[in-house]
């Protein structure tokens, strides 16, 4: 029976022992665990320090950015009204149709859209679209539109469509009525502002980007469109039947309108070729580094610059330009360009006739004057008059050929007027050896007037000389 | 049946603990101190050790905290503005300068004058602006439709226009896609000159100018595995 009880003592150590082992085990084993769980928390945290300390790098960066943006979106929403301002929207279409002269007939009410539909940008951004009927002529509904692409505010033109009237008289430009419709945004500002991080001492920070924030913005460019109003009202209304009544020929060597107009645009385009090659001979001068080639070149575009005026003094004397189109191309791209050379250059420019020229012209109006044919005296001289006026008459010859011109066309005038007056030489008889004229029924001596312009310088045999406004005119008795 | 030892406990004979049992009960008296010393170097070692770095770094990661919230903040900030420039951008980029274009193309219809190579007038004029894109489809292009004669008993004439249009500025600038140049002859008794014209309809597409949308970077969905049949 002993035995029994040891066994059972030990039995019960042997039970102890191992439930004490066990439990003793189990809480290891779960420390163990906990410390575990405990070392990847630690790695976990650390991760997230490493994080947050790799962001806490990037916050200098992060506020330049921000600021750029902040500035430049505050920059550029400028051209898009508030919500408040929508309103005032509507004044602006009535200033523009007033001022591009068309008529409105209809305007139907926005319909309001987001620019997008996710995200706080939804809010931020509205879309108004506006549809308008209208009537007026094409070139005031293309001056309209471009007002409101032009306007400071941002508007796009979405559609259009116009047709002609046909109630339009016909020696007007064709009225036509359609529809445009116009679309804006409104920008929500108060959205944003709640949104912002606040930057320790921004404003020095800003002050600093400014040269950034410059270079930014001027990434964005609202395009605008400047109608030029001289070639807008020079132009055809292209809505316009522009076909004609049949016209007579013209007379022999005058040809046919196009190819005058072929002629007048050959004259043009050699203008704008020559005016080129001036301008590149002044490059070729400024970059030339020899000081007598310089005067050479320099010489030479003396030469051709006032060749190039005598020929469009001409070609104006001649009228030898008269498309409108082509008038205003001469102008913007050959006159108004050359002026500004002869001026920076302060380039004396004859656009007068030579010694040869006048001597010409004179030589032919001798010839109709010897002719009594006055009345070409007279237009030969008409033909050369603006350039006789600026003919530089600074040289002897020149001054002297004028002058004779002057004087013999003036001659031929003013015996073109005294050939008009009724005088009549009835006849001449000598008196106590002085001869005497009788002229419509009176008798006149020399010396005498014949009326308060013309005096009866002498009488001969068989002629009267009369001085007329200090011309000399024999009139033959027959 | 009783058993009564009468012998005296001082001559009674010891009996000692077998040594299996001595050495038995050493085991286990062992084995549990062990197990407690595992368990106290564990607890109070080991865990508290660990518990303790735990709390440092948990105040380490405190201390950055407000750094990475504010970063997180500026991001979030400069992604939404980000996003307001790119939408101003896309309004700014989509707009078409319809007054430019319709100025070029009097421009093309007037020719300067010369009737010889073509006298051109319209009767209907229409356009639209391409459309804005949705999702990530690509923008419906916008429209230039126009109808009128060419006054010339000759379709050259016609075809000159058409190519004087195709060749200007008005054209080459985000328009494509024109109708060939095809019409109709059509008589007129209306005493002008000439009293026959080309009757044309044209159409072309206009591109968009709206900046292309960024690619999704989400990686292409997996085609779904074959069934096998048994």
């Amino acid at each position: 029976m002993g035995n029994l009880g040891e066994k059972k003592a030990l039995l019960a150590v042997v039970g102890v022992t191992v439930l004490l082992t066990a439990g003793a085990l189990y809480l290891t084993y779960s420390s163990y665990e906990k410390a575990e769980q405990g070392k990847q928390k630690i790695q976990g945290v650390r991760n997230d320090i490493v994080k947050a300390l790799a962001k806490k790098r990037m916050i200098p960066a992060l506020e330049r950015e921000v600021i750029i943006l902040r500035e430049n979106v505050e920059e550029y929403v400028k051209i898009l009204p508030e919500d408040k301002q929508i309103n005032n929207f509507v004044n602006r279409i009535n200033e523009f149709q007033t001022d591009a002269g068309i008529e409105l007939t209809g305007l139907d009410a926005p319909a309001r859209r987001s620019a997008k539909k996710k995200g706080k940008s939804a809010t931020a951004f509205e879309r108004f679209v506006y549809k308008l009927k209208v009537s007026g002529t094409f070139r005031d509904l293309v001056r309209f539109i471009n007002k409101f692409e032009n306007y400071e505010r941002f508007v796009a033109v979405e559609d259009f469509s116009f047709k002609p009237d046909k109630r339009t008289p016909a020696d007007e430009d064709m009225r036509l009525t359609g529809g445009i419709t116009i679309e804006t945004y409104a920008y929500h500002a108060g959205a944003a502002a709640s949104d912002r991080v606040k930057i320790a001492k921004i404003d020095d920070k800003r002050e600093a980007l400014r040269d950034q924030i410059m270079a930014q913005r001027n990434e964005i460019e609202i395009l605008r469109h400047h109608l030029d109003p001289v070639v807008v009202d020079g132009r055809r209304d292209p809505f316009k039947d522009p076909r004609r009544p049949k016209v007579a020929e013209n007379e022999e060597g005058e040809g046919n309108g196009a190819e005058r107009f072929a002629k007048q645009k050959r004259f043009v385009a050699w203008a704008v070729g020559e005016l080129k090659q001036i301008n590149d001979m002044i490059v070729a001068e400024e970059n030339e580094p020899l000081i007598i080639r310089q005067m050479e070149i320099k010489k030479q575009i003396d030469e051709r610059v006032g060749n190039l005026s005598a020929q469009l003094s001409n070609a104006r004397n001649d009228r030898l330009v008269t498309a409108g189109p082509l008038q205003r191309e001469l102008e913007r791209e050959v006159l108004d360009p050359l002026a500004r050379i002869i001026k920076d250059r302060r380039i004396a420019v004859k656009t007068g006739l030579s010694v040869q020229d006048l001597e010409m012209i004179l030589t032919k109006m001798q010839h109709y004057f010897k002719k009594g044919e006055l009345g070409q005296v007279v237009s030969q001289f008409d033909l050369v008059a603006k350039q006789l006026g600026t003919t530089d008459t600074g040289d002897p010859d020149t001054k002297a050929l004028v002058v004779k011109i002057y004087g013999l066309k003036n001659k031929a005038m003013v015996i073109s007027e005294f050939s008009k007056r009724p005088i009549a030489i009835s006849g001449i008889i000598s008196v106590k050896g002085s001869p005497v004229a009788i002229i419509n029924g009176r008798v006149f001596e020399k010396g005498e007037m014949l009326d308060e312009d013309v005096k009866i310088h002498d009488i001969r045999s068989e002629e009267v000389e009369f001085v007329f406004r200090d011309v000399r005119i024999i009139r033959r008795w027959e | 049946m009783i058993t009564v030892n009468l012998i005296p406990q001082d001559f009674t004979p010891k009996q000692r603990t077998p040594i299996g049992q001595f050495v038995g009960i050493l085991v286990c008296v062992l084995l549990v101190a062990g197990s407690f010393a595992a368990f106290l170097y564990m607890e109070y070692g080991r865990l508290a050790e660990v518990e303790s770095e735990l709390s440092k770094v948990t105040a380490e990661l405190e201390l950055v905290k407000p750094h990475r919230v504010y970063a997180e903040k500026l991001q979030a900030e400069k992604k939404e503005f980000a996003r307001r420039t790119e939408t101003i951008q896309g309004i700014g980029a989509a707009r078409v300068l319809w007054s430019k274009k319709l100025d070029q193309f009097w421009e093309v219809v007037e020719n300067k004058g010369d009737t010889e190579r073509h006298l051109v007038w319209i009767n209907s004029l229409s356009a639209r602006s391409p459309g804005k894109g949705k999702k990530r489809k690509q923008s419906k292009p916008g429209t230039f439709r126009f109808a009128g004669y060419s006054a010339s008993q000759h379709s050259r004439k016609l075809s000159d226009f058409h190519r004087d249009l195709t060749e200007s500025p008005f054209y080459s600038s985000g328009l494509y896609d024109i109708d060939y140049p095809e019409g109709k002859q059509q008589s007129f008794t209306d005493g002008l000159e000439p009293n026959v014209a080309w009757k044309f309809d044209f159409s072309m597409k206009l591109r968009s100018n709206e900046p292309a949308k960024k690619k999704s970077k989400k990686p292409a969905k997996k085609a779904p595995a074959k069934k096998k049949s048994k």
